[in-house]
């Protein structure tokens, strides 16, 4: 039998081969620091959604309403979207205070939702209601391709409502720094729980890119959010209410509280992984052999980099080391101002900021990554397409224990230079509770536990392989090590994989003492096209997403896509009743 | 039965594996096959609850590379596992499995060995893979039959799966899932915040 290991030829690969291209390498560009510091970009799966939505001239419309005077019922938006029809039905419930929590043991949320494959039926409304509402605990159908819960930002929609209430527009500062009125705390999507599978609704125009349902429940979640405090500001303020003015729609995005089970699936989808940054390096690569600019796209470039600027300034958190990084960001960026009219009007100027940026760390190089793309259409637009992979890590049992060891020695440096006996090599462990299946990280040395922990452990896993390949000769085989080592299946595929998928692993130890889960967090959220991270702890952070995109209302306007780096301004129109 | 989404029972499949022993590769394995044999609505739930009440299996023995085939006189998961290893990696026209406990995972597990994993066993030389079973029921042949077809042009939209199946499933799953402690709870992703906010 002669498998023919065509890996090479895998999706992402065949679409962005080009052997005159320069990629960063994964030793940078796959370090935990390097992708903590991760921004979005016009190839982030929101940013591609509302150029499809665009493309594709999608409108919304409201089917069905039925809300009470405090706001409690449900909505239901419908939007057509290339030849298929989705529904988003958001239920909003009274919740207590007591019972607000963000976190993944929570029971009761302001709202909950669904992406439904159609127009729901009066029927399929009540039905949905009893299990949407309770989420994970539900039973559902293959109808029903996503769900989603959602809390109030109490203080802002407190405060919309009752400014709209009084005919006034809410307050420009405050939705600055808050940026949504509702924030998810999970999506969940392919079978979770019994919903469709991703499989199954792959073949859906409009649906195939990585997350597109789930981020198009999002959007959808961001128009039910408008309605509703539209909906109370009516209630409470009659006829001297006004309606949230479109300007500041557009500043208003939905908010997410992410925690540990982010991380987790970059580690156990690695092709995926892999394919998302490489899509992402190719496009830079693909700007930084752009030789001249012209004076139009010159000036685009000098417009954005006075946005970044307004941009970075209204980043606020409270996480005081995350803000002294924002801080040097400014200044960095600021400092870049003496030097950009020049870089920008000469030779190979994507190549240029990039070395410039890559000069400050990690944080600048993302950033500019980001800058440099944004405009470059030519180059990264279709790219996306690429960022699917199909293919699982697979058993290569004929390569030799001597390529193996190459393999090793070539892609995980970091984890042969790792001292294993170092107590904070290993001071962590992640696991799934039994409290309703909540992803946690344990101490390794004070919590219970470990046995049961998540396969992370790659430079111990590396340890163990290496110590019984010591015992073969490099000639042996990988059939024949596993044959003495079934438990060894895990980590030789791994190994093997990386050698065709070069961004498939992180080059980190995400055990250890200072591994910081949010840097995985981030990666993958500015994947998903998320902005203003505002980490509340290195496990978990809140994020903002869609703002500044189109409304539902603008999507057709010329320019929709324009909207990187969104800075909250004033709307004209804040003072319209 | 209980009606599923695919990644329900494959997800599920993949954890009974770790709790009951398995390693993460193996148990990774056998889920893959699960969910390629779930496109076709094959869903071999007396394999399952057999490997669910079956100890783990050891080290596998080697198997017996003659000049045309690999022979293996065990096959359960880890001897499938080596066998199809050992028929890879030394080119063999034949795999030839005595004693064969768990047919369905095995062609499932055979299935993702082609490249592309959809069924197509179309090697380099054109020569298709035989895999020969002895001790099979008659209606291997169906599946055999099923397993040299293309993935399914439509996913499934539900899977049917035996109760007791999916019961003995998530039990062993479990297994895998850390009790809670007041620490545990409190060292949680955004414990001890205030959300009201």
């Amino acid at each position: 039998m002669a498998r023919t290991p065509d890996i090479q030829a895998s999706d992402a690969m065949s679409c962005t081969q080009d052997s005159t291209l320069v990629l960063r390498s994964p030793q940078d560009v796959m370090r935990l620091e390097a992708l903590g510091a991760s921004f979005p970009h016009r190839l982030s799966f929101k940013r591609t959604l509302i150029r499809k939505l665009h493309e594709q001239k999608a409108t919304l419309a409201v089917t069905s309403k039925e809300l009470d005077d405090n706001g409690f019922g449900h909505i239901v938006l419908t939007m057509p979207f290339c030849g298929r029809t989705y529904s988003l039905i958001g239920y909003s419930r009274a919740l207590a205070d007591e019972d607000r929590t963000d976190r993944v043991i929570a029971t009761a949320w302001d709202a909950s939702f669904c992406l439904f494959d159609g127009v729901p039926t009066a029927d399929d409304i009540a039905y949905l209601s009893n299990e949407v509402t309770h989420q994970e605990a539900g039973i559902y159908h293959e109808k029903v391709m996503t769900l989603s819960r959602a809390n109030k930002s109490v203080r802002l929609f407190a405060h919309v409502v009752a400014a709209l209430s009084e005919g006034r527009q809410p307050d420009h500062d405050m939705i600055a720094k808050i940026g949504y009125l509702m924030r998810t705390t999970a999506v969940y999507g392919n079978g979770k729980f019994g919903i469709a599978d991703r499989d199954f609704i792959k073949g859906y125009d409009g649906l195939d890119g990585p997350f597109r349902a789930e981020m198009l429940t999002v959007f959808l979640i961001r128009e039910f959010t408008f309605q509703l405090v539209d909906h109370c500001a009516a209630i409470q303020g009659g006829d001297k209410a006004a309606s949230l003015a479109p300007a500041m729609r557009r500043n208003l995005g939905v908010g997410n509280s992410t925690g540990l089970g982010m991380a987790p699936f970059l580690i156990h989808h690695p092709n995926l992984f892999h394919s998302w940054i490489l899509v992402r390096e190719t496009a830079l690569a693909r700007c930084r052999q752009i030789d001249r600019l012209s004076p139009q796209r010159q000036q685009r470039y000098h417009s954005l980099y006075e946005r970044v600027v307004a941009h970075l300034g209204q980043w606020k958190v409270d996480d005081e080391g995350y803000q002294v990084t924002i801080a040097q960001l400014c200044k960095d960026w600021a400092e870049l101002g003496t030097s950009f009219a020049s870089l920008i009007s000469g030779d190979y100027p994507f190549e240029a900021l990039m070395a410039w940026a890559s000069e400050k760390g990690d944080d600048m190089a993302a950033l500019m990554a980001s800058f440099v793309m944004e405009y470059a259409t030519e180059v990264t637009d279709g790219l996306e397409d690429c960022m699917t992979q199909a293919r699982d890590p697979m058993i290569e049992p004929k390569m030799t224990l001597g390529q193996v060891k190459e393999l090793i020695a070539e892609n995980y440096q970091w984890a042969v230079a790792l001292d294993l006996d170092a107590k904070e090599s290993r001071a962590q462990f992640w696991y799934v509770s039994e409290e309703k299946l909540e992803p946690r990280l344990g101490d390794a040395y004070h919590e219970e536990g470990q046995s049961r922990e998540m396969p992370f452990a790659m430079a111990y896993y590396i340890a163990q392989l290496q110590e019984a390949m010591s015992r073969f000769a490099d000639e042996a085989l990988v059939a024949e090590l596993l044959l003495r080592h079934p438990e060894l299946r895990y980590i030789v595929r791994r190994i093997q994989n990386v050698g065709h998928f070069a961004y498939a692993e992180v080059h980190g130890n995400l055990v250890g003492a200072k591994c910081r889960p949010i840097d995985l967090l981030r990666c993958k959220l500015s994947f998903f096209g998320a902005s203003k991270f505002d980490p509340r702890s290195d496990r978990w952070t809140r994020i903002t997403l869609y703002q500044g995109a189109p409304t539902a209302a603008d999507l057709h306007e010329d320019g929709a896509d324009d909207w990187a780096f969104w800075v909250v301004e004033e709307p004209a129109d804040s003072a319209v009743s | 039965m209980t009606q599923l989404s695919v990644n329900q029972l494959v997800s599920e499949t993949r954890k009974a594996m770790l709790g009951k022993g398995y390693g993460f590769g193996a148990s990774d394995d056998v889920a893959r096959a699960i969910e390629w044999l779930a496109g076709f609505t094959i869903i071999p739930s007396d394999e399952l609850l057999h490997l669910m009440h079956t100890p783990c299996e050891g080290r596998p023995d080697a198997p017996d590379v003659t000049d045309d085939r690999i022979i293996l006189r065990q096959a359960g998961i880890h001897d499938m596992l080596a066998g199809l290893d050992y028929a890879e990696a030394h080119e063999a026209q034949v795999l030839q499995l005595i004693n064969l406990q768990y047919p369905l995972i095995s062609i499932g597990l055979t299935a993702l060995r082609a490249t592309p994993p959809v069924g197509q066993f179309l090697p380099e030389d054109g020569t298709p893979l035989s895999v020969l079973c002895q001790n099979l029921p008659d209606e291997i042949i169906l599946y055999q039959h099923a397993y040299e077809r293309d993935m399914p042009a439509q996913w499934p939209a539900r899977i049917s799966i035996d109760e007791r199946c999916y019961k003995v499933l998530k039990q062993m799953a479990f297994e895998t899932y850390v009790p809670s402690s007041e620490q545990s709870r409190a060292a949680g992703a955004g414990a001890g915040l205030n959300d009201n906010d």
